[in-house]
Protein backbone atom coordinates (compact mmCIF):
# COMPACT_ATOMS: atom_id res chain seq x y z
CA UNK A 1 0.00 0.00 0.00
CA UNK A 2 1.41 2.89 -1.00
CA UNK A 3 1.98 5.95 1.91
CA UNK A 4 -1.25 8.19 0.49
CA UNK A 5 -3.07 5.17 1.04
CA UNK A 6 -2.44 4.77 4.22
CA UNK A 7 -2.21 8.44 5.55
CA UNK A 8 -6.32 8.82 3.90
CA UNK A 9 -6.54 5.23 6.64
CA UNK A 10 -5.29 6.59 9.09
CA UNK A 11 -7.19 9.79 8.70
CA UNK A 12 -10.53 8.27 8.44
CA UNK A 13 -10.72 4.72 8.63
CA UNK A 14 -13.90 4.93 10.73
CA UNK A 15 -15.20 7.89 7.94
CA UNK A 16 -14.96 4.79 5.38
CA UNK A 17 -16.60 2.63 7.22
CA UNK A 18 -19.48 4.95 8.41
CA UNK A 19 -19.97 6.29 5.46
CA UNK A 20 -20.98 2.91 3.91
CA UNK A 21 -23.63 2.34 7.02
CA UNK A 22 -24.70 5.41 6.33
CA UNK A 23 -25.71 4.77 2.60
CA UNK A 24 -26.49 1.21 3.88
CA UNK A 25 -29.63 2.84 6.08
CA UNK A 26 -30.29 5.03 3.79
CA UNK A 27 -31.12 2.36 0.86
CA UNK A 28 -32.53 0.27 3.32
CA UNK A 29 -35.15 3.13 4.56
CA UNK A 30 -35.52 3.62 0.78
CA UNK A 31 -36.31 0.09 0.02
CA UNK A 32 -38.91 0.06 3.04
CA UNK A 33 -40.76 2.67 1.60
CA UNK A 34 -40.94 1.16 -1.59
CA UNK A 35 -42.00 -1.99 -0.33
CA UNK A 36 -44.50 -0.25 1.69
CA UNK A 37 -46.15 1.68 -1.13
CA UNK A 38 -45.88 -0.78 -3.43
CA UNK A 39 -46.77 -4.06 -1.78
CA UNK A 40 -47.85 -2.76 1.51
CA UNK A 41 -45.48 -5.18 3.25
CA UNK A 42 -42.66 -3.72 4.74
CA UNK A 43 -40.03 -5.37 5.85
CA UNK A 44 -40.18 -6.14 10.00
CA UNK A 45 -36.33 -5.94 10.51
CA UNK A 46 -35.63 -2.32 9.06
CA UNK A 47 -36.48 -0.68 12.24
CA UNK A 48 -34.25 -2.79 14.36
CA UNK A 49 -31.15 -2.70 11.44
CA UNK A 50 -31.35 0.90 11.15
CA UNK A 51 -31.08 1.47 15.29
CA UNK A 52 -27.96 -1.28 15.04
CA UNK A 53 -26.08 0.72 11.92
CA UNK A 54 -27.01 3.67 13.86
CA UNK A 55 -25.56 2.50 17.06
CA UNK A 56 -22.31 1.36 15.54
CA UNK A 57 -22.00 4.55 13.36
CA UNK A 58 -22.46 7.10 16.36
CA UNK A 59 -19.47 5.28 18.57
CA UNK A 60 -17.14 5.09 15.36
CA UNK A 61 -17.76 8.63 14.54
CA UNK A 62 -17.30 9.83 18.29
CA UNK A 63 -13.73 8.46 18.26
CA UNK A 64 -13.09 9.87 15.19
CA UNK A 65 -13.95 13.10 16.31
CA UNK A 66 -11.22 13.11 18.44
CA UNK A 67 -8.61 12.18 15.58
CA UNK A 68 -10.66 16.08 13.77
CA UNK A 69 -10.73 17.76 17.08
CA UNK A 70 -14.65 17.94 16.43
CA UNK A 71 -16.15 17.54 19.88
CA UNK A 72 -18.02 20.67 20.82
CA UNK A 73 -16.13 22.82 23.73
CA UNK A 74 -16.04 26.23 25.36
CA UNK A 75 -12.53 27.41 23.54
CA UNK A 76 -13.28 31.27 24.16
CA UNK A 77 -10.33 30.46 27.24
CA UNK A 78 -8.52 28.46 25.46
CA UNK A 79 -7.47 30.81 22.59
CA UNK A 80 -6.77 33.44 24.98
CA UNK A 81 -3.97 30.96 26.83
CA UNK A 82 -0.24 30.36 25.49
CA UNK A 83 0.67 27.20 23.35
CA UNK A 84 2.41 26.00 26.39
CA UNK A 85 -0.70 26.10 28.73
CA UNK A 86 -2.55 24.43 25.44
CA UNK A 87 -0.14 22.16 25.65
CA UNK A 88 -0.74 21.30 29.42
CA UNK A 89 -4.23 21.30 28.67
CA UNK A 90 -4.27 19.13 26.05
CA UNK A 91 -3.02 16.09 28.11
CA UNK A 92 -5.24 16.75 30.54
CA UNK A 93 -8.19 16.42 27.28
CA UNK A 94 -6.56 13.60 26.03
CA UNK A 95 -6.00 11.56 30.09
CA UNK A 96 -10.08 12.73 30.70
CA UNK A 97 -10.64 10.90 27.50
CA UNK A 98 -8.99 7.85 28.15
CA UNK A 99 -10.25 7.73 31.76
CA UNK A 100 -13.87 8.15 31.12
CA UNK A 101 -14.04 5.59 28.12
CA UNK A 102 -11.80 3.19 30.28
CA UNK A 103 -14.82 3.13 33.09
CA UNK A 104 -17.64 3.16 30.40
CA UNK A 105 -15.98 -0.09 28.89
CA UNK A 106 -14.90 -1.87 32.55
CA UNK A 107 -18.65 -1.31 33.69
CA UNK A 108 -19.94 -2.25 30.05
CA UNK A 109 -18.21 -5.57 29.73
CA UNK A 110 -20.51 -7.43 32.56
CA UNK A 111 -24.18 -6.04 30.24
CA UNK A 112 -21.94 -7.53 27.33
CA UNK A 113 -21.57 -10.74 28.73
CA UNK A 114 -25.11 -11.25 30.07
CA UNK A 115 -26.24 -10.43 26.38
CA UNK A 116 -23.73 -12.88 24.77
CA UNK A 117 -25.02 -15.75 27.09
CA UNK A 118 -29.00 -14.90 26.51
CA UNK A 119 -28.40 -15.58 22.83
CA UNK A 120 -30.66 -12.97 22.02
CA UNK A 121 -30.87 -11.64 18.29
CA UNK A 122 -31.33 -8.61 16.55
CA UNK A 123 -35.53 -8.39 15.80
CA UNK A 124 -35.90 -9.76 12.26
CA UNK A 125 -32.22 -10.83 11.80
CA UNK A 126 -29.88 -13.64 12.35
CA UNK A 127 -27.66 -10.97 14.36
CA UNK A 128 -26.73 -11.37 17.99
CA UNK A 129 -27.83 -8.89 20.13
CA UNK A 130 -24.37 -8.65 21.59
CA UNK A 131 -23.03 -7.17 18.99
CA UNK A 132 -25.20 -3.84 19.24
CA UNK A 133 -23.77 -3.52 22.87
CA UNK A 134 -20.37 -4.30 21.22
CA UNK A 135 -20.30 -0.76 19.47
CA UNK A 136 -19.88 1.02 22.57
CA UNK A 137 -16.83 -1.05 23.59
CA UNK A 138 -15.80 -0.42 20.36
CA UNK A 139 -16.70 3.11 20.48
CA UNK A 140 -14.85 3.57 23.62
CA UNK A 141 -11.67 1.82 22.60
CA UNK A 142 -11.49 3.89 19.56
CA UNK A 143 -11.70 7.10 21.44
CA UNK A 144 -9.04 5.98 23.80
CA UNK A 145 -7.09 4.68 20.98
CA UNK A 146 -7.35 8.25 18.77
CA UNK A 147 -6.76 10.28 22.16
CA UNK A 148 -3.29 8.29 22.83
CA UNK A 149 -2.95 9.33 18.70
CA UNK A 150 -3.44 12.79 19.28
CA UNK A 151 -1.24 13.02 22.40
CA UNK A 152 1.62 12.06 19.83
CA UNK A 153 0.37 14.40 17.00
CA UNK A 154 0.38 17.49 19.37
CA UNK A 155 3.31 16.70 20.85
CA UNK A 156 4.65 16.79 17.37
CA UNK A 157 2.97 19.89 16.34
CA UNK A 158 4.00 21.71 19.77
CA UNK A 159 7.80 20.67 19.14
CA UNK A 160 7.12 22.42 15.72
CA UNK A 161 5.82 25.72 16.98
CA UNK A 162 2.47 24.91 15.58
CA UNK A 163 -0.80 26.45 17.30
CA UNK A 164 -2.67 23.40 19.01
CA UNK A 165 -5.51 25.77 20.02
CA UNK A 166 -8.93 23.12 19.90
CA UNK A 167 -11.41 24.23 17.51
CA UNK A 168 -14.18 22.51 17.57
CA UNK A 169 -14.44 22.19 13.64
CA UNK A 170 -16.48 19.85 12.03
CA UNK A 171 -15.39 20.01 8.82
CA UNK A 172 -12.33 17.71 7.20
CA UNK B 1 -9.59 11.58 52.91
CA UNK B 2 -10.79 14.95 52.64
CA UNK B 3 -13.03 13.57 49.99
CA UNK B 4 -14.31 10.63 51.81
CA UNK B 5 -15.25 13.17 54.73
CA UNK B 6 -17.73 15.38 52.65
CA UNK B 7 -21.38 14.31 52.86
CA UNK B 8 -23.09 13.26 49.30
CA UNK B 9 -24.36 16.83 49.25
CA UNK B 10 -21.35 18.08 49.49
CA UNK B 11 -19.43 15.79 47.05
CA UNK B 12 -21.74 16.71 44.18
CA UNK B 13 -21.44 20.18 45.09
CA UNK B 14 -17.65 20.35 44.68
CA UNK B 15 -18.35 17.46 41.38
CA UNK B 16 -20.39 20.42 40.53
CA UNK B 17 -17.86 23.12 40.66
CA UNK B 18 -15.41 21.26 39.48
CA UNK B 19 -17.21 20.75 36.37
CA UNK B 20 -17.75 24.52 35.79
CA UNK B 21 -14.02 24.90 35.69
CA UNK B 22 -13.35 22.03 33.29
CA UNK B 23 -15.82 23.65 31.01
CA UNK B 24 -14.43 26.94 31.64
CA UNK B 25 -10.93 25.54 30.38
CA UNK B 26 -11.98 23.94 27.06
CA UNK B 27 -12.69 20.16 28.12
CA UNK B 28 -14.99 18.63 25.91
CA UNK B 29 -18.91 19.08 26.99
CA UNK B 30 -19.58 15.39 26.50
CA UNK B 31 -17.01 14.83 29.20
CA UNK B 32 -17.78 17.63 31.57
CA UNK B 33 -21.47 15.89 31.81
CA UNK B 34 -19.85 12.42 32.01
CA UNK B 35 -17.47 13.45 34.63
CA UNK B 36 -20.65 15.06 36.84
CA UNK B 37 -22.66 11.89 36.17
CA UNK B 38 -19.86 9.49 37.18
CA UNK B 39 -19.23 11.39 40.98
CA UNK B 40 -23.52 11.11 41.29
CA UNK B 41 -23.56 7.35 40.09
CA UNK B 42 -20.80 6.84 41.98
CA UNK B 43 -22.25 8.20 45.30
CA UNK B 44 -26.13 6.84 44.47
CA UNK B 45 -27.85 4.35 45.70
CA UNK B 46 -30.30 3.79 43.27
CA UNK B 47 -28.01 4.13 40.02
CA UNK B 48 -24.93 2.01 39.77
CA UNK B 49 -22.10 3.01 37.35
CA UNK B 50 -23.11 0.52 35.26
CA UNK B 51 -26.27 2.38 33.91
CA UNK B 52 -24.09 4.95 32.56
CA UNK B 53 -22.40 2.59 30.39
CA UNK B 54 -25.85 0.61 29.15
CA UNK B 55 -27.19 4.38 28.58
CA UNK B 56 -24.49 4.95 26.10
CA UNK B 57 -26.91 1.97 24.68
CA UNK B 58 -30.18 2.59 25.09
CA UNK B 59 -30.54 6.44 24.78
CA UNK B 60 -29.64 5.23 20.54
CA UNK B 61 -32.40 3.32 20.71
CA UNK B 62 -34.78 5.79 19.31
CA UNK B 63 -36.20 5.62 16.17
CA UNK B 64 -36.54 9.15 15.27
CA UNK B 65 -32.44 9.95 16.45
CA UNK B 66 -31.51 8.06 12.95
CA UNK B 67 -32.85 11.09 10.88
CA UNK B 68 -30.39 13.51 12.39
CA UNK B 69 -27.28 12.21 10.60
CA UNK B 70 -29.64 11.87 7.39
CA UNK B 71 -30.84 15.48 7.37
CA UNK B 72 -27.26 16.91 8.02
CA UNK B 73 -25.94 14.84 5.28
CA UNK B 74 -28.63 16.46 2.75
CA UNK B 75 -27.17 19.85 3.69
CA UNK B 76 -23.80 18.63 3.23
CA UNK B 77 -24.50 17.38 -0.34
CA UNK B 78 -26.28 20.29 -1.08
CA UNK B 79 -23.04 21.73 -0.39
CA UNK B 80 -21.13 19.77 -2.13
CA UNK B 81 -23.26 19.82 -5.23
CA UNK B 82 -23.42 23.39 -5.99
CA UNK B 83 -27.15 23.65 -5.57
CA UNK B 84 -26.22 25.52 -2.28
CA UNK B 85 -24.86 28.28 -4.96
CA UNK B 86 -28.18 27.91 -6.96
CA UNK B 87 -30.53 28.29 -3.35
CA UNK B 88 -28.78 31.73 -3.16
CA UNK B 89 -29.17 33.38 -6.46
CA UNK B 90 -32.77 32.34 -6.23
CA UNK B 91 -32.83 33.96 -2.99
CA UNK B 92 -30.90 37.08 -4.41
CA UNK B 93 -33.22 37.35 -6.90
CA UNK B 94 -36.45 37.12 -4.56
CA UNK B 95 -35.42 39.28 -1.66
CA UNK B 96 -31.78 40.54 -2.89
CA UNK B 97 -33.21 43.63 -4.65
CA UNK B 98 -34.04 45.36 -1.39
CA UNK B 99 -31.64 47.74 0.45
CA UNK B 100 -29.23 45.07 2.42
CA UNK B 101 -29.43 43.13 -0.68
CA UNK B 102 -26.90 40.50 0.08
CA UNK B 103 -27.76 40.67 4.00
CA UNK B 104 -30.90 39.76 3.07
CA UNK B 105 -29.87 37.29 0.81
CA UNK B 106 -27.98 35.50 3.40
CA UNK B 107 -30.46 35.74 6.12
CA UNK B 108 -33.19 34.45 3.23
CA UNK B 109 -30.39 32.00 2.31
CA UNK B 110 -30.45 30.76 6.26
CA UNK B 111 -33.82 30.22 5.87
CA UNK B 112 -34.18 28.06 3.23
CA UNK B 113 -30.79 25.84 4.26
CA UNK B 114 -32.62 25.83 7.39
CA UNK B 115 -35.44 23.99 5.91
CA UNK B 116 -33.25 21.76 4.26
CA UNK B 117 -30.63 20.55 7.06
CA UNK B 118 -31.99 21.33 10.07
CA UNK B 119 -29.05 22.73 11.92
CA UNK B 120 -28.17 26.26 12.91
CA UNK B 121 -24.00 24.76 12.36
CA UNK B 122 -24.45 23.80 9.36
CA UNK B 123 -27.02 26.66 7.94
CA UNK B 124 -24.34 29.22 9.66
CA UNK B 125 -21.18 27.26 7.93
CA UNK B 126 -22.91 27.25 4.61
CA UNK B 127 -23.94 30.65 4.48
CA UNK B 128 -21.32 32.25 5.72
CA UNK B 129 -18.81 30.30 3.21
CA UNK B 130 -21.08 31.25 0.48
CA UNK B 131 -21.93 34.86 1.31
CA UNK B 132 -19.77 36.57 3.98
CA UNK B 133 -16.88 37.41 1.06
CA UNK B 134 -19.77 38.78 -1.20
CA UNK B 135 -21.01 40.88 1.68
CA UNK B 136 -17.08 42.09 2.30
CA UNK B 137 -16.87 42.89 -1.34
CA UNK B 138 -19.85 44.87 -1.71
CA UNK B 139 -19.20 47.22 1.54
CA UNK B 140 -20.72 45.90 4.19
CA UNK B 141 -18.27 46.54 7.89
CA UNK B 142 -16.71 42.89 8.48
CA UNK B 143 -18.53 42.52 11.76
CA UNK B 144 -22.22 43.46 10.56
CA UNK B 145 -21.61 40.64 7.44
CA UNK B 146 -20.36 38.23 10.13
CA UNK B 147 -23.17 39.37 12.41
CA UNK B 148 -26.31 38.93 10.26
CA UNK B 149 -25.05 35.25 9.13
CA UNK B 150 -24.72 34.27 12.71
CA UNK B 151 -28.41 35.85 13.30
CA UNK B 152 -29.47 34.14 10.36
CA UNK B 153 -28.10 30.84 11.64
CA UNK B 154 -30.75 30.77 14.22
CA UNK B 155 -33.70 30.10 12.04
CA UNK B 156 -31.98 26.37 11.91
CA UNK B 157 -33.15 25.83 14.92
CA UNK B 158 -36.68 26.76 14.60
CA UNK B 159 -38.00 26.47 10.78
CA UNK B 160 -38.42 22.61 10.04
CA UNK B 161 -37.31 20.07 9.96
CA UNK B 162 -35.08 21.05 12.98
CA UNK B 163 -32.60 18.59 14.35
CA UNK B 164 -33.15 19.94 17.88
CA UNK B 165 -37.16 19.81 17.92
CA UNK B 166 -36.44 16.07 16.93
CA UNK B 167 -34.65 15.84 19.86
CA UNK B 168 -37.33 17.71 21.75
CA UNK B 169 -39.72 15.14 20.74
CA UNK B 170 -38.07 12.22 21.11
CA UNK B 171 -36.64 13.53 25.30
CA UNK B 172 -40.48 14.72 25.82
CA UNK B 173 -42.97 11.93 23.99
CA UNK B 174 -44.17 14.93 21.56
CA UNK B 175 -45.49 14.04 18.06
CA UNK B 176 -42.37 15.59 16.00
CA UNK B 177 -44.35 16.42 12.70
CA UNK B 178 -46.62 18.50 15.47
CA UNK B 179 -43.61 19.98 16.80
CA UNK B 180 -42.14 20.96 13.04
CA UNK B 181 -46.14 22.28 11.89
CA UNK B 182 -46.10 24.70 14.93
CA UNK B 183 -42.19 25.73 14.14
CA UNK B 184 -43.38 27.64 10.90
CA UNK B 185 -45.10 30.41 12.43
CA UNK B 186 -41.94 31.68 14.95
CA UNK B 187 -39.61 30.80 12.66
CA UNK B 188 -41.09 33.17 9.58
CA UNK B 189 -41.74 35.83 12.39
CA UNK B 190 -38.33 35.51 13.20
CA UNK B 191 -36.65 35.88 9.66
CA UNK B 192 -38.83 38.87 9.01
CA UNK B 193 -37.46 40.56 12.05
CA UNK B 194 -33.74 39.61 10.79
CA UNK B 195 -34.53 41.30 7.37
CA UNK B 196 -36.45 44.22 8.79
CA UNK B 197 -33.53 45.22 11.43
CA UNK B 198 -31.13 43.85 8.32
CA UNK B 199 -33.05 46.50 5.99
CA UNK B 200 -33.24 49.10 8.22
CA UNK B 201 -29.09 49.18 9.24
CA UNK B 202 -28.05 48.79 5.66
CA UNK B 203 -29.86 51.59 4.15
CA UNK B 204 -28.48 53.84 7.13
CA UNK B 205 -25.16 52.37 6.20
CA UNK B 206 -25.26 51.94 2.54
CA UNK B 207 -24.75 48.57 2.91
CA UNK B 208 -25.26 46.99 -0.20
CA UNK B 209 -26.38 50.08 -2.41
CA UNK B 210 -24.94 49.25 -5.70
CA UNK B 211 -27.82 46.66 -6.08
CA UNK B 212 -30.37 47.50 -8.25
CA UNK B 213 -33.40 48.07 -7.18
CA UNK B 214 -37.09 46.23 -8.37
CA UNK B 215 -37.89 42.35 -8.68
CA UNK B 216 -37.11 40.54 -12.33
CA UNK B 217 -39.77 38.47 -12.56
CA UNK B 218 -38.37 36.63 -15.35
CA UNK B 219 -34.68 36.29 -13.94
CA UNK B 220 -36.68 35.28 -10.82
CA UNK B 221 -38.39 32.19 -12.43
CA UNK B 222 -34.82 31.08 -14.20
CA UNK B 223 -32.84 31.33 -10.77
CA UNK B 224 -36.55 29.25 -9.68
CA UNK B 225 -35.90 26.70 -11.91
CA UNK B 226 -32.34 26.42 -11.83
CA UNK B 227 -32.41 25.98 -8.04
CA UNK B 228 -35.58 23.31 -8.52
CA UNK B 229 -33.08 20.27 -6.60
CA UNK B 230 -32.81 22.60 -3.94
CA UNK B 231 -36.61 23.33 -4.40
CA UNK B 232 -37.55 19.75 -4.95
CA UNK B 233 -35.73 19.09 -1.76
CA UNK B 234 -37.61 20.98 0.84
CA UNK B 235 -41.22 19.69 -0.82
CA UNK B 236 -39.69 16.24 -0.09
CA UNK B 237 -38.60 17.07 2.87
CA UNK B 238 -41.19 19.19 4.42
CA UNK B 239 -44.46 17.98 2.03
CA UNK B 240 -43.28 14.55 2.95
CA UNK B 241 -43.75 14.54 6.53
CA UNK B 242 -47.18 17.20 6.83
CA UNK B 243 -48.80 15.38 4.02
CA UNK B 244 -47.91 12.04 6.30
CA UNK B 245 -46.50 10.00 3.81
CA UNK B 246 -42.97 9.77 5.19
CA UNK B 247 -41.59 9.88 9.29
CA UNK B 248 -38.86 12.72 9.48
CA UNK B 249 -36.32 9.77 8.78
CA UNK B 250 -37.66 8.48 5.92
CA UNK B 251 -38.54 12.17 4.42
CA UNK B 252 -34.89 12.86 4.99
CA UNK B 253 -33.60 9.43 3.57
CA UNK B 254 -35.51 10.17 0.41
CA UNK B 255 -34.07 13.35 0.20
CA UNK B 256 -31.09 12.01 0.33
CA UNK B 257 -31.54 9.58 -2.66
CA UNK B 258 -33.46 12.23 -4.56
CA UNK B 259 -30.18 15.13 -4.30
CA UNK B 260 -27.77 12.31 -5.15
CA UNK B 261 -29.63 10.88 -7.98
CA UNK B 262 -30.06 13.87 -9.81
CA UNK B 263 -26.66 15.71 -8.89
CA UNK B 264 -25.05 12.64 -9.97
CA UNK B 265 -27.42 12.80 -13.42
CA UNK B 266 -27.10 16.30 -13.73
CA UNK B 267 -23.24 15.95 -13.45
CA UNK B 268 -23.31 18.23 -10.56
CA UNK B 269 -21.78 15.14 -8.33
CA UNK B 270 -18.95 13.81 -10.74
CA UNK B 271 -16.37 11.81 -7.95
CA UNK B 272 -16.78 9.68 -5.20
CA UNK B 273 -14.63 12.57 -3.12
CA UNK B 274 -17.43 14.77 -2.71
CA UNK B 275 -19.85 12.14 -1.66
CA UNK B 276 -17.22 11.28 1.32
CA UNK B 277 -17.29 14.85 1.86
CA UNK B 278 -20.61 15.27 2.69
CA UNK B 279 -20.79 12.27 4.73
CA UNK B 280 -17.48 12.57 6.34
CA UNK B 281 -19.22 15.86 7.96
CA UNK B 282 -22.35 13.88 8.63
CA UNK B 283 -20.90 11.13 10.44
CA UNK B 284 -18.42 13.69 12.50
CA UNK B 285 -21.51 16.14 13.46
CA UNK B 286 -23.08 12.73 14.76
CA UNK B 287 -20.20 11.56 16.32
CA UNK B 288 -20.11 14.66 18.43
CA UNK B 289 -24.05 15.58 19.16
CA UNK B 290 -25.13 12.03 19.89
CA UNK B 291 -22.89 11.30 22.62
CA UNK B 292 -23.65 14.85 24.26
CA UNK B 293 -27.17 13.61 24.22
CA UNK B 294 -26.22 10.30 25.83
CA UNK B 295 -24.82 12.51 28.94
CA UNK B 296 -27.08 14.95 28.78
CA UNK B 297 -29.96 12.53 28.96
CA UNK B 298 -27.84 11.01 32.53
CA UNK B 299 -27.45 14.04 34.08
CA UNK B 300 -31.43 14.62 33.79
CA UNK B 301 -32.20 11.31 35.39
CA UNK B 302 -29.26 12.45 38.17
CA UNK B 303 -31.63 15.88 38.71
CA UNK B 304 -34.67 14.01 38.77
CA UNK B 305 -33.71 11.58 41.51
CA UNK B 306 -32.08 14.41 43.03
CA UNK B 307 -35.20 16.20 43.50
CA UNK B 308 -33.81 18.84 41.89
CA UNK B 309 -35.85 19.94 39.09
CA UNK B 310 -39.15 19.81 41.24
CA UNK B 311 -37.22 21.80 43.85
CA UNK B 312 -36.64 24.61 40.82
CA UNK B 313 -39.84 24.09 39.26
CA UNK B 314 -41.41 24.60 42.66
CA UNK B 315 -39.47 27.34 42.96
CA UNK B 316 -40.62 29.19 39.44
CA UNK B 317 -44.43 28.40 40.30
CA UNK B 318 -43.49 30.04 43.87
CA UNK B 319 -43.92 33.35 42.19
CA UNK B 320 -47.71 32.57 41.17
CA UNK B 321 -48.03 35.63 39.13
CA UNK B 322 -48.57 34.45 35.32
CA UNK B 323 -46.09 36.79 34.06
CA UNK B 324 -44.07 36.75 36.96
CA UNK B 325 -43.17 33.45 35.89
CA UNK B 326 -43.06 33.83 32.21
CA UNK B 327 -40.58 35.51 32.69
CA UNK B 328 -38.49 33.44 35.07
CA UNK B 329 -38.76 30.92 32.87
CA UNK B 330 -37.56 32.89 29.66
CA UNK B 331 -34.62 34.20 31.94
CA UNK B 332 -33.25 30.86 32.96
CA UNK B 333 -33.76 29.74 29.41
CA UNK B 334 -31.64 32.47 28.50
CA UNK B 335 -29.37 32.51 30.92
CA UNK B 336 -28.94 28.79 30.53
CA UNK B 337 -28.44 28.98 26.63
CA UNK B 338 -25.40 31.70 26.92
CA UNK B 339 -23.31 29.21 28.73
CA UNK B 340 -24.44 25.89 27.50
CA UNK B 341 -24.64 24.13 23.90
CA UNK B 342 -28.23 23.84 22.49
CA UNK B 343 -28.27 20.13 23.27
CA UNK B 344 -27.80 19.44 26.81
CA UNK B 345 -29.84 22.91 27.22
CA UNK B 346 -32.68 21.45 25.86
CA UNK B 347 -31.93 17.90 27.76
CA UNK B 348 -31.94 19.67 31.17
CA UNK B 349 -33.20 22.71 31.75
CA UNK B 350 -36.47 21.99 29.45
CA UNK B 351 -37.98 19.00 31.97
CA UNK B 352 -36.50 21.24 35.11
CA UNK B 353 -39.54 24.28 33.94
CA UNK B 354 -41.98 22.02 32.30
CA UNK B 355 -43.90 21.63 35.35
CA UNK B 356 -44.08 25.67 35.98
CA UNK B 357 -44.70 26.25 31.90
CA UNK B 358 -47.79 23.66 32.28
CA UNK B 359 -48.97 26.04 35.73
CA UNK B 360 -49.17 28.75 33.72
CA UNK B 361 -51.02 27.11 30.71
CA UNK B 362 -48.49 25.58 28.08
CA UNK B 363 -49.04 22.44 26.52
CA UNK B 364 -45.70 20.89 25.25
CA UNK B 365 -46.02 21.63 21.93
CA UNK B 366 -46.17 25.40 22.64
CA UNK B 367 -43.78 24.98 25.43
CA UNK B 368 -40.98 23.19 23.13
CA UNK B 369 -41.24 26.29 20.69
CA UNK B 370 -41.01 28.68 23.51
CA UNK B 371 -38.00 26.74 24.76
CA UNK B 372 -36.50 26.35 21.41
CA UNK B 373 -36.66 30.22 20.57
CA UNK B 374 -35.07 31.15 23.97
CA UNK B 375 -32.47 27.80 23.65
CA UNK B 376 -31.45 29.10 19.53
CA UNK B 377 -30.87 32.53 21.60
CA UNK B 378 -28.04 31.09 23.02
CA UNK B 379 -26.74 30.43 19.74
CA UNK B 380 -25.68 34.14 19.49
CA UNK B 381 -25.36 35.17 23.07
CA UNK B 382 -21.38 35.21 24.44
CA UNK B 383 -20.20 33.27 26.31
CA UNK B 384 -21.29 29.83 24.47
CA UNK B 385 -22.75 31.40 21.02
CA UNK B 386 -22.35 28.47 18.61
CA UNK B 387 -22.75 30.48 15.48
CA UNK B 388 -20.69 33.60 16.86
CA UNK B 389 -17.94 31.27 17.24
CA UNK B 390 -18.49 29.21 13.19
CA UNK B 391 -18.47 32.67 11.72
CA UNK B 392 -15.79 34.11 13.73
CA UNK B 393 -14.06 30.98 12.36
CA UNK B 394 -15.18 31.79 8.89
CA UNK B 395 -14.51 35.64 8.72
CA UNK B 396 -11.44 35.32 10.83
CA UNK B 397 -12.77 38.20 12.89
CA UNK B 398 -12.36 38.32 16.38
CA UNK B 399 -15.58 36.65 18.57
CA UNK B 400 -16.11 39.08 20.95
CA UNK B 401 -16.21 41.92 17.96
CA UNK B 402 -18.77 39.63 16.36
CA UNK B 403 -21.25 39.41 19.19
CA UNK B 404 -21.37 43.01 19.66
CA UNK B 405 -22.20 43.49 16.18
CA UNK B 406 -25.23 40.90 16.39
CA UNK B 407 -26.45 42.70 19.57
CA UNK B 408 -29.33 44.53 17.45
CA UNK B 409 -30.40 40.91 15.78
CA UNK B 410 -30.73 39.42 19.34
CA UNK B 411 -32.53 41.97 20.89
CA UNK B 412 -35.08 41.47 18.04
CA UNK B 413 -35.18 38.20 18.41
CA UNK B 414 -35.66 38.25 21.75
CA UNK B 415 -38.60 40.48 21.11
CA UNK B 416 -40.35 37.75 18.72
CA UNK B 417 -39.95 35.36 21.51
CA UNK B 418 -41.10 37.31 24.17
CA UNK B 419 -44.08 38.31 22.21
CA UNK B 420 -44.93 34.46 21.13
CA UNK B 421 -44.31 33.60 25.05
CA UNK B 422 -46.66 36.54 26.03
CA UNK B 423 -49.72 36.00 23.27
CA UNK B 424 -49.51 32.01 24.23
CA UNK B 425 -50.62 33.16 27.86
CA UNK B 426 -53.76 33.96 26.32
CA UNK B 427 -54.06 31.56 23.33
Amino acid sequence: MNTTLLRKLERNFEGYIGTIMLFAYTLLIGYTIFQRETFGDPPAYTLSVTLYLFTWMTWLAAGWAIRHDSHFRFTLLRERLSNRVNYALRYLDIVSWVFFAGIITVYLLETLQLRLESGRQILGTPIPLWTAYLAVAVGMALIALRSVQKAVLIRRQYKNGEDITPTSKVDI
Amino acid sequence: MILAALSTGELLLFATVLCVILFAIGIPIYLVFGFWGLVYHATSASFPISNMATEHYDVLQTFPFTAIPLFILVGDLIYESGIAEDVVEFTRETIGWWPGSTGNTAIGTASIFSAITGSNAATTASVGNALYPQMEDEGYKDTYAAGTIAAGGVLGAIIPPSILLIIYGVAFGVSIVELFKAGIAPGIGMLIVLIGINTYYSKRNSYGSQTSLGIDPLRTIKTAWKAKIGIGTIVILLGGIFVGIFTPTESAAVAVIYILALSVGTGRITSLEQVMRASFSSLLLLGVIIPMVVTSVLIQQSMSNLGLQTLIANAVIGLQHPYLILFAILAIIWIAGTVMDATPNLLLTAPMLAPAAADIGWGPIVWGMIFMMGDSVGFITPPYGLNLYIISGIAEIDYIRVARAVVPYLLGLVGVWIGYAVIHLYI
